[in-house]
């Protein structure tokens, strides 16, 4: 299944942000924080998603090699969602290739996903 | 149709019906929807037989399986005889009369779902299901598949949240609660008992 790991998540977001190439405007290290980040905000938006973690701490993912081959427990619906989030964290950065817009653009889509039926 | 079937026709038409919904969070309020159906409609009853001594008045009544005890329908002898008792705490049942003998006495009580629920390491899907007897789902299939949606649609800030919807559904589901309450009253009987006293003549009789 697609958004599987850790690093999947970090491949398909460099595809939306345009850093394919090395060397990366954004490192693993950013992106997987800003997954973890991600995981905040469902967990405040959505709870019922992360209804595995209401006894336990929310996961915390590094970027090291064992980090990114990692499982991320989300539910599949969810999963293009935390997408958009980590690529809207990223574009948030106060860097000359970003636009807010397109920050404020992946932000809005990630909770719009959460909390209604839009894609 | 074994219960797994109902149970997959069941989970299909809810995720049909509530787009971006988990699986994890149908069964929660499925759960939740089974336990009010049970209570309020008193259609899950079992008896358990229990061993009564002389003089002694207090019983722990413990029922088969995986059910939680709601409230006591009446309990007999062996003799098939109405005994006198309560039920003030569920699963403790006190006697009003202390009994003479030993003997074998019978109390039917209600039941309810409990935990734990279903366990099933080779099929996921069929996990996390409370355990009710197999003709619940097949018989009200459709009454608690409204339950769960009324639930679902009532929760705030989710993508199906839909205020007038789970009125509607909420509203067909009390209605099957009641239809459920009146057919186990006349244990299934196509126009069982239907006659009452006038309700100026309803009286709780003292104990």
């Amino acid at each position: 299944m697609a958004l599987d790991k850790v690093s999947d998540y970090v491949r398909v977001a460099r595809v939306l942000l345009q850093d394919t190439v090395e060397d990366y405007r954004y490192s693993d290290a950013e992106l997987v924080e800003n997954l973890n980040l991600g995981l905040l905000e469902m967990r405040r938006l959505r709870p019922d998603l992360l209804r595995a973690y209401f006894r336990t701490a929310i996961p915390t993912y590094t970027a090291t090699t064992s980090g990114l081959n990692t499982l991320v427990q989300v539910d599949a619906q969810y999963r293009v969602a935390l997408l958009y989030y980590i690529c809207g964290q990223a574009q948030l950065r106060d860097d000359e290739n970003n636009e807010d817009a397109r920050a404020t653009v992946f932000l809005n889509k990630f909770a719009a996903q959460m909390l209604t039926i839009q894609s | 149709m074994s219960i797994s079937d109902d149970f997959y026709r069941l989970l299909d038409n809810l995720r049909i019906r509530v787009p971006g919904a988990t699986d994890d969070v149908l069964k929660l309020e499925l759960f939740n929807v089974l336990n009010e159906f049970f209570q309020d409609s008193n259609c899950w009853f079992s008896d358990v037989d229990f061993t009564v001594t002389s003089g002694v008045t207090e019983y722990t009544i413990t029922p088969a399986g995986v059910s939680s005890p709601v409230r006591l329908v009446g309990v007999v002898n062996s003799d098939l005889r109405p005994q006198r008792a309560v039920f003030a705490l569920p699963s403790t049942l006190t006697l009003l009369t202390a009994p003479i003998k030993t003997e074998t006495f019978t109390a039917r009580i209600v039941l309810t779902v409990d935990d734990p629920v279903t366990t099933n390491a080779t099929n996921p899907e069929l996990a996390k299901l409370p355990v009710c007897p197999d003709w619940t789902i097949n018989k009200y299939g459709v009454d608690i598949q409204d339950g769960v949606l009324g639930r679902m649609m009532s929760q705030i800030a989710k993508p199906y949240t839909n205020e007038r919807m789970a009125i509607y559904h909420m509203r067909r589901f009390r209605g099957a609660v009641a239809q459920a309450r009146v057919e186990a009253m006349h244990n299934n009987i196509y126009r069982g008992q239907n006659w009452s006293f006038p309700q100026s003549f309803a009286r709780r009789r003292a104990r």
